[in-house]
């Protein structure tokens, strides 16, 4: 009985180990370093100060950085899940050779590098790249339009590199709709739509709010997107951080940064679950 | 005109055939039963009349409407699925009062219908309750509850007791008849259970490979099945090779390994299969001679095998409180006329 008791934690403990080694043991080293001062002249100084914090959290500069990585995320959020619950739900409704064929299809991207598919939409994207030319060509725009250093491209390179995580998670739970239940619908006088919207929608929300959770922690820490189709000009987090360590030296400040986002992306994720979950508790049980 | 006709439907997946030109009626408030094995083509004759399959041909037509340009959300037609399909997210309440709700029923007269309709299957204490707070016989009843609140023309029932313990899904029965009768409501039935359509049905129709084998009310469908399928289905039967020695209308004088016999029926050629119940054979003085091989109690009955020069044959006798024969012993085997019936393969 006893060797029973102990297999969970028998089994358990190979990641256990490689998640303290390499996860747990880095994050207590970055908190540490982030209460730690730096001066030019002096470097890092292992005194325990609160100064990095005050800074990330009282300067106007750290302000707008934090707001804009939060507005992207939401927005990336939004139309990932605006994207992705429909082809989610148009693959659940397909016959069996099909359905593999246009998985394939939205999973075939994760497999190419985000820095490859990202260089992809500058191309696409750029003052003189194909979406300009065509839509002046066409006509539509007098002038190219704004997308290489904007909220609108960051947002829009970002959607195309998260969305399948969100129709992977959707599609998983439509996978345990009972499909009876929509025909269910029809037959007590529903319409198509209404039965999307009043019987499907909220059976599929574990799987949205997954999705959600996925997307939008992955779009407030994302480094690569940003930082080819953002520039400089519009910093997000991921890279005010990474300009800390890597241009200015200024290691406890980064770790100030990071833990910062880290603890904003966990109330915040928590409170969005809290929510979603009592609103829907009927359907997670 | 009967209420609803179902004339010459077919269904192909591909090129075979899932339905292969059914034809029957149900008049209006009658409950008929579609009886018949696994993959027989039960369900797919009801989606089509519920309209969720497209037939490949045949005409389905309710009250004199035909149905082909209908769909399923204008039918008016209730359906009780196999799993139920309660929507998850909503109370019992929420559940029932959907179909209202999507025929733009006013709030007050809602909740009033609903009430009744709670009641109608005794779940007005569960009013909100989840569905994963039921247990599988009270989810039944909501799922009944649901379809019959919407008074709809047709209600139709696919296999609803197979996700039932035995003795809930004998209440059930009992209970669904019982509340069929008393909205007077026209009712179809898909079962693989023939005790559940002898039992709950006005008329049984047996099908079997897409086809419809039998139909009729229960008594006469047991009595005289017809085929060697439908007598097998429908019940325990013997099944017995026998010699025409002469005819006269409506009887046959017969030989069995022997023995020579009458039976009622009809058939041409030299030899024949007969139909006998296992409940319908007695002991005897005289008659098919042969020894008990096995007797097993039942509670009710004594089930004994028997085998003769004919193979070997299931007798059923009722329990009067005495021992059984022991096996080995040698009887005769004896029936009336009229128990021995004539299939055709
Ligand atoms: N969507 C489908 N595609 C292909 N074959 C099907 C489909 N639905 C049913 N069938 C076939 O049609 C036959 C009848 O099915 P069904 O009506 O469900 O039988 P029953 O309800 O009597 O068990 C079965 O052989 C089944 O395999
Ligand atoms: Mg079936």
């Amino acid at each position: 009985m006893t060797e029973r008791r102990h297999l969970p934690y028998g089994l358990s403990a190979p990641a256990t180990l490689v998640l303290t080694a390499f996860m747990a043991a880095p994050l207590v080293m970055v908190l540490l370093l982030s209460f730690h001062t730096f001066t030019m002249a002096t470097g890092i100084r292992p005194e325990v100060s609160l100064a990095n914090y005050v800074e990330v959290l009282g300067d106007g500069y750290f302000h707008t950085i934090f707001g804009r990585t939060f507005l992207l995320a939401a927005a990336v959020t939004g139309v990932a899940a605006l994207i992705g619950v429909p082809e989610a739900y148009i693959i659940h409704r397909m016959r069996p050779p099909w359905r593999s064929i246009f998985l394939l299809v939205i999973l075939g991207p994760l497999l190419v590098s985000v820095v490859v598919r990202t260089l992809g939409w500058a191309v696409l994207l750029g003052r003189n790249g194909i979406v300009n030319a065509g839509l002046t060509g066409l006509g539509i725009l007098e002038r190219p339009a704004e997308f290489m250093f904007t909220m609108t491209g960051m947002t829009v390179a970002l959607v195309h590199v998260l969305v399948p995580f969100m129709v992977l998670s959707v599609w998983t739970s439509l996978r345990r709709l009972d499909p009876a239940v929509e025909a269910a619908g029809l037959s007590l006088g529903a319409s198509q739509a209404t039965v999307l919207r009043r019987i499907v929608l909220p059976q599929a929300m574990p799987g949205i709010l997954a999705g959600s959770l996925i997307v939008f922690t992955l779009a407030a820490s994302a480094f690569a997107t940003p930082a080819i189709v953002g520039g400089r000009r519009l910093k997000v987090v991921a890279m005010a951080a990474y300009d800390e360590f890597l241009n200015s030296q200024n290691w406890p400040l980064g770790a100030a940064i990071v833990v910062v986002l880290l603890v904003a992306m966990v109330t915040i994720v928590v409170g969005y679950n809290r929510i979603v979950e009592r609103r829907y508790r009927q359907v997670f049980q | 005109m009967a209420f609803l006709e179902v004339q010459g439907l077919v269904k192909h997946y591909g090129s075979t055939p899932a339905v292969d030109g059914v034809d029957f009626t149900v008049e209006r408030g009658e409950f008929l039963s579609l009886l018949g094995p696994s993959g027989c083509g039960k369900s797919t004759t009801l989606m089509a009349i519920a309209g969720f399959i497209e037939p490949t041909s045949g005409r389905i037509a309710i009250d004199g409407r035909d149905m082909a340009a209908v769909k399923p959300n204008r039918r008016n037609i209730g359906i009780v699925f196999q799993s139920f399909a309660l929507f998850p997210h909503m109370t019992v309440t929420e559940n029932v009062a959907f179909g209202l709700e999507m025929r733009r029923v006013a709030a007050a007269d809602r909740a009033n219908r609903v009430a009744d309709a709670l009641q109608l299957v005794r779940l007005d204490a569960f009013a909100d309750r989840y569905p994963k707070q039921l247990s599988g016989g009270q989810q039944q009843r909501v799922a009944l509850a649901r379809a019959l609140v919407i008074r709809p023309d047709l209600l139709l029932l696919d296999e609803p007791m197979s996700s039932l313990d035995a003795k809930l899904r004998d209440e059930m029965r009992v209970e669904i008849r019982d509340i069929q009768r008393r909205v007077a409501i026209t009712t179809i039935l898909v079962t693989h259970d023939q005790t559940e359509a002898l039992l709950m049905a006005d008329r049984v129709a047996v099908m079997d490979r897409g086809r419809i084998q039998c139909i009729g009310p229960p008594h006469e469908v047991y009595e005289k099945p017809g085929s060697a399928f439908v007598s097998n289905f429908l019940g325990r039967t013997n099944l017995i090779a026998a010699e025409i020695i002469a005819r006269s209308p409506g009887r046959l004088r017969l030989a069995v390994a022997g023995v020579e016999i009458e039976a009622v029926g009809e058939a041409t050629g030299e030899r024949t299969t007969l139909s006998i119940r296992p409940e319908r054979v007695a002991f005897g003085e005289q008659g098919l001679p042969g020894r008990v091989e096995s007797c097993l109690f039942m509670g009710g009955q004594w089930m004994y095998r028997v085998a003769t020069q004919a193979g070997e044959l299931v007798v059923l006798r009722p329990n009067e409180g005495g021992a059984p024969l022991a096996t080995g012993a040698s009887v005769h085997l004896a029936w009336p006329a009229a128990a021995a019936h004539i299939v055709h393969d």
